[in-house]
């Protein structure tokens, strides 16, 4: 039900009349909606507002709030991300309001609906003593769980975070990533991650709506989001709804928390990789707060001598939000983020002399500020969402101080999401704008591509409603149009959402199109150069998708969870590096099509503080088509598949935690199946014969012969990881944390990348012990 | 049924444990005998021909293979003449050495060739090509008048762009009995169609290149064509898909072959008047 339409400017006046009444129909539903909304509302009442924390005026999800009347009729809604909640098609009455959420105490209040009169009531809820440990406020906010997944989305909070051991005592959101399955990282370093079959450049990140170009950082352990600054983290492994487009494999929706508005506190931590520090307060007590919190890494002075090795590595982020509560009705944030990094992962054969190798730099530097406006219109059940964004990244590659390759992203969006809640249904819909600017210098890596300045173009608009027809059962339809008017390409994409839960057991599934107009170009040939350009696609070669996720979740006690999903994506017009007989350092790109499969098994157990532990299975196979000439004629096949270098067939991830005497016990063990690697045939010094040249005076240039794609497999890679933590009172609101552990506890020798050109293997770190202290004013 | 399955079980977890400790990599893709490489082409113009050979090295900071011991032969398999070739050690341009093996034979038209290398009599690594085959030249009546007069060629079963070609014009100066060759040259014109080669011969244009290079005023009219012939050289077949080292046999590289093809054709005798010369052509 893909429709997509081609040269809507400029070209024939019907394909624009139709693009035209496209929209105007989309216009008609929307006026539909509102006037459907308003002539409700008049029959019946509506409440609504944010649910907080009174101690520190954080948002609170997950809060159920439910209405009862003196005839036991019941009415309610969970709050969201922001705290927000609603009730609406409520009938006139007395009703009594009960918000209750573990480890607070019910907040109650009696109010009165008057049919068609919307009422806001912000709720704030007290930490209720009678159940609260000493320190377990975080614990009190619970964790999603591995096995929490429904139709590939995987809610993610810190104290999910806090339970992955971490060579930081601030632990990282991509430690968490990597330990579910479907996730497969390049390694300990490099900063890229592998989304069901998707290539880093195919997923999503978005940190409070900013989109972030290059989310993680060159040390594996590290994202540029500590879990200090995380609300939640919604992942989408696939079939994301219409409100996300422009990736073709996942989305990574993370919201940060926002400020203390009562008191001033903050931490400051000190580990071998990196050292922290986090502030936060009330700018006006009650009403607006700040959140700043910024890292720099220390591993050449605290990690490289542990380990006395070599780490070039380098990295840092800078992150701050305010935010301001703009009466009961309203809330505007501003959130801004810088990160650099700056490392060495790659050789130079050709400058290497002996031993001396000289390694190539890569550097980059990102940033992103936005502004997210909520507010609720008085006269209309609806949740409205204005958000302002701008991201760049600077991303280079080379010999230190010459780099060869350069990419420079920057993108600006303005999107609008609004939310009509009509009884069990709610419409959401949105309006998006974006225009980006893509400037890459290849260096001449690939032969065929030849980048010049681009500026792209994007509106569109989607409609995604949420029909709740039974107990239970939720139903998302889903449509997206996007247009890029300056490229003259549009795109529908359909998505589906359905998730039904009937008593311990859930069943979910999701299916969706997806188009990619900017993408990432990489040589991915080499695991050590992980530069990525920037560029749009080319005109009839759009990338797309097409996802199906089944799932069911079975949580049959408080103490169990299982759950099994299967996934599958159809990819076409992928740009890929292609094999040829010239030498290998240059290529072309060319168009594959290709497919992800496989399912995840995730099985959970406990759900006190004092233990958990999951087992999760992943198994998947992604697979590349290409017809391109130079492989035809490498390997004699019409259609050449192989396995891209990201093709980890099996991955196994085990995690306990235990609290034993106020001390928190992690261990995570990871197992992954090797990775594809291109098998090599030999070094030849290879001539171009182009013409009638001579032979017996021409030195030819060096070259690699490379056999069929990626058919070898580099070893298993296992790591076992453990960290042991303990906080300590040292006064009235001051708390000092102390951490040890060890990563890679059987110093494991896993393979990073294998240089094909010198046979030299580059391992990732070996055993490395580690130590943190972490002071917090809480 | 259990038994199936714990005995499936007990051969599994070995197995993914073995695979578990298995910490090591094998780069290069395994094969029994040397992988050559090979860079070089016969060649119609000369009568050395020069092949670069180097065994394939396991990485690139690997000193070179040894090529001692190493036997290089062609065979024509047209008439089956067998050449040894020899080994020398050549310095290239930048100053290294490098290996290249040597015969002294001139390859014939049409003929097909194997390059063989191989250790104690055994072959090990094989290229093959075909030096193209003479093609059939079909002149169209000559066009035009004076200098603007041209003449259309196809070279029927070119299948490739020939390169260096030359017209050689045959001519005796005024009041003189000695013939002289005079060669002009063309470059790489024309265009491949379904016939195959195509090309405009300038005969006027020609005419005056002619007068030039005997020193002769453009007035001269007493000037006696003898005979007309084209010489191209003509490209095998390898030379078209360079990258697909479909006539090679564990060897890689590139190895082809180039003819010269010498053809003449009669011009009519009208044209010939026209032009300004006195036809003197032997009419087959």
């Amino acid at each position: 039900m893909n429709r997509k339409i081609k040269s809507c400017i400029g070209t024939t006046p019907t394909v624009i009349l139709k693009l035209h009444s496209t929209v105007l129909r989309i216009g008609l539903i929307l006026c539909f909606l509102l006037s459907f909304a308003a002539v409700t509302q008049a029959q019946t009442s509506s409440i609504r507002g944010f649910v907080t924390d009174v101690s520190d005026g954080q948002p609170m999800p997950g809060v159920n709030v439910i209405l009862t009347n003196a005839e036991g009729e019941l009415f309610g809604a969970a709050a969201d991300t922001d705290g927000f909640y609603v009730i609406s098609r409520v009938p006139g009455g007395s009703y009594q309001l009960k918000a209750s959420f573990i480890g607070f105490k019910d907040f109650e209040q009696a109010v009165v609906m008057v049919a068609g009169e919307i009422q806001s009531l912000n709720i704030e809820l007290v930490v209720d003593d009678t159940t609260l440990g000493e320190l377990v406020v975080e614990g009190a906010r619970e964790t999603a769980g591995v096995a929490n997944i429904t139709a590939g989305l995987q809610t993610i909070r810190p104290a999910d975070i806090s339970l992955v051991p971490s060579p930081d005592i601030s632990a990282d959101l991509v430690n968490y990533l990597t330990a579910l399955p479907g996730v497969v990282s390049q390694g300990d370093r490099g900063g890229q991650l592998f989304i069901r079959g998707g290539e880093p450049t195919q997923n999503m990140v978005l940190l409070d709506g900013m989109q972030i170009f290059q989310p993680f950082h060159i040390v594996g352990f590290f994202s540029a989001f500590p879990s200090d600054i995380i609300n939640t983290a919604d992942v989408y492994a696939g079939g994301y709804g219409s409100k996300f487009g422009g990736r073709l494999s996942s989305v990574i929706d993370i919201t940060a928390r926002t400020g203390n508005k009562r008191r001033f506190v903050g931490a400051a931590t000190l580990a071998p990789f990196v050292s922290t520090l986090r502030l936060e307060g009330p700018l006006i007590p009650g009403k607006v707060s700040f959140m700043a919190s910024i890292r720099e890494s220390v591993i050449e002075q605290g990690a490289a001598k542990l380990i006395d090795e070599e780490l070039p590595f380098a990295f840092g982020d800078v992150f701050a939000k305010i935010h301001a509560n703009l009466g009961k009705s309203a809330q505007l944030s501003i959130s801004g983020i810088r990160t650099d990094d700056q490392g060495q992962l790659g050789l130079d054969p050709l400058l290497a002399t002996g031993d001396d190798y000289i390694a190539d730099e890569v550097q980059w530097e990102s940033y992103a500020i936005g502004s997210r406006l909520l507010f609720l219109p008085s006269s209309l059940p609806v949740f409205a969402e204005v958000l302002v964004n701008y991201s760049d990244l600077k991303n280079q590659f080379g010999p230190p101080l010459d780099p060869t390759q350069t990419t420079n992203a920057t993108y600006f969006s303005f999107a609008s999401n609004v939310t009509h809640s009509i009884g069990t249904t709610n419409f959401t819909w949105g309006l998006f704008l974006s225009s980006s600017k893509l400037d890459s210098n290849l260096g001449g890596l690939f032969q065929n591509v030849d980048l010049k300045i681009e500026y792209i173009t994007e509106v569109g608009a989607y409609i995604e409603p949420e029909f709740n027809p039974t107990e239970g059962l939720s139903i998302q339809p889903g449509l997206r149009l996007q247009t890029f008017p300056s490229k003259s390409e549009t795109f529908f994409e359909p998505r589906f959402r359905l998730v039904w839960n009937t008593g311990i057991h859930r069943f979910s599934t999701a299916a969706g199109i997806y188009h990619q107009e900017i993408t990432g170009l990489n040589d991915r040939r080499n695991a050590g150069d992980i530069f990525t350009a920037w560029t749009a696609a080319p005109s009839t070669v759009i990338p797309e998708a097409k996802h199906l996720i089944a799932g069911y979740r079975i949580a049959p006690t408080d103490w169990l969870t299982f759950s099994a999903e299967g996934f599958y994506k159809d990819l076409d017009n992928l740009v890929v590096p292609e094999w040829t007989a010239y030498p290998r350092f240059t290529t072309n790109i060319q168009p594959a099509d290709g497919s992800a499969k496989g399912f995840d098994l995730r099985l959970e157990l406990g759900s006190s503080d004092n233990f958990q532990a999951t087992v999760s299975w992943g198994r998947s196979e992604v697979i590349y088509e290409s017809t391109a000439r130079a492989l035809q004629l490498l390997t004699g096949d019409d259609v050449v598949e192989y396995n891209p270098p990201h093709d980890r067939k099996d991955q196994l991830n085990v995690m306990t935690s235990m609290k034993v005497k106020g001390f928190n016990f992690n261990v995570r063990w990871q197992m992954g199946t090797g990775l594809p690697f291109n098998e090599s045939l030999g070094f030849d010094r290879w001539i171009m014969l182009d013409s009638l040249v001579n032979v017996a005076e021409v030195p030819g240039e060096e070259r690699v012969l490379y056999g069929r794609p990626y058919t070898g497999r580099l070893p298993t890679y296992h790591r076992l990881d453990v960290s042991l933590d303990r906080e300590f009172r040292v006064g009235p609101t001051t708390f000092l944390t102390f951490q040890t552990g060890v990563i890679n506890a059987y110093d494991r020798r896993n393979l990073f990348y294998l240089d094909l050109f010198t046979l030299r293997r580059v391992d990732q770190l070996p055993l490395i012990p580690t130590f943190g202290l972490k002071l917090e004013f809480k | 049924m259990k038994r199936g399955i714990l005995s499936y079980l007990c051969c599994l977890v070995p197995l993914v444990l073995f695979q578990a400790c298995d910490n090591t990599i094998e780069p290069l893709v395994e094969s029994e005998s040397t992988n050559f490489a090979l860079h070089g082409y016969l060649d119609m113009r000369t009568d050395q021909q020069i092949v670069r050979l180097e065994g394939l090295r396991p990485n690139i900071l690997s000193e070179p293979v040894s090529l001692e011991g190493v036997e290089v032969s062609t065979i024509d398999h047209t008439d089956g003449t067998v050449v040894i070739w020899r080994d020398s050690i050549i310095t290239l341009d930048n100053g290294t050495l490098g290996t290249a093996f040597v015969a002294n034979f001139r390859p014939d038209l049409g003929h097909e060739y194997s390059f063989n290398v191989g250790r104690n009599g055994v072959t090990e690594g094989r290229a093959t090509t075909r030096v193209p085959a003479p093609p059939v030249v079909l002149p169209a009546t000559p066009v035009g008048e004076s200098e603007n007069m041209k003449q259309h060629l196809v070279l029927i079963g070119l299948k490739d762009q020939p390169t260096k070609v030359h017209m050689l014009y045959e001519v005796s100066p005024p009041n003189e009995t000695e013939r002289q060759v005079i060669s002009v040259a063309y470059g790489d014109p024309g265009f491949l169609s379904n016939a195959g080669w195509e090309l405009e011969i300038s005969l006027g244009i020609d005419r005056f290149i002619i007068l030039n290079a005997l020193g002769l005023d453009s007035v001269t009219q007493d000037i006696r064509l003898h005979n007309v012939e084209m010489r191209a050289t003509l490209f095998s077949e390898e030379w078209q898909t360079q990258g697909s080292e479909f006539n090679l046999e564990n060897a890689h590289g590139f190895f082809g072959s180039i003819g010269v093809f010498d053809g003449g054709w009669d011009i009519d005798s009208s044209a010939v008047r026209k032009l300004g010369f006195i036809d003197n052509q032997q009419r087959n």
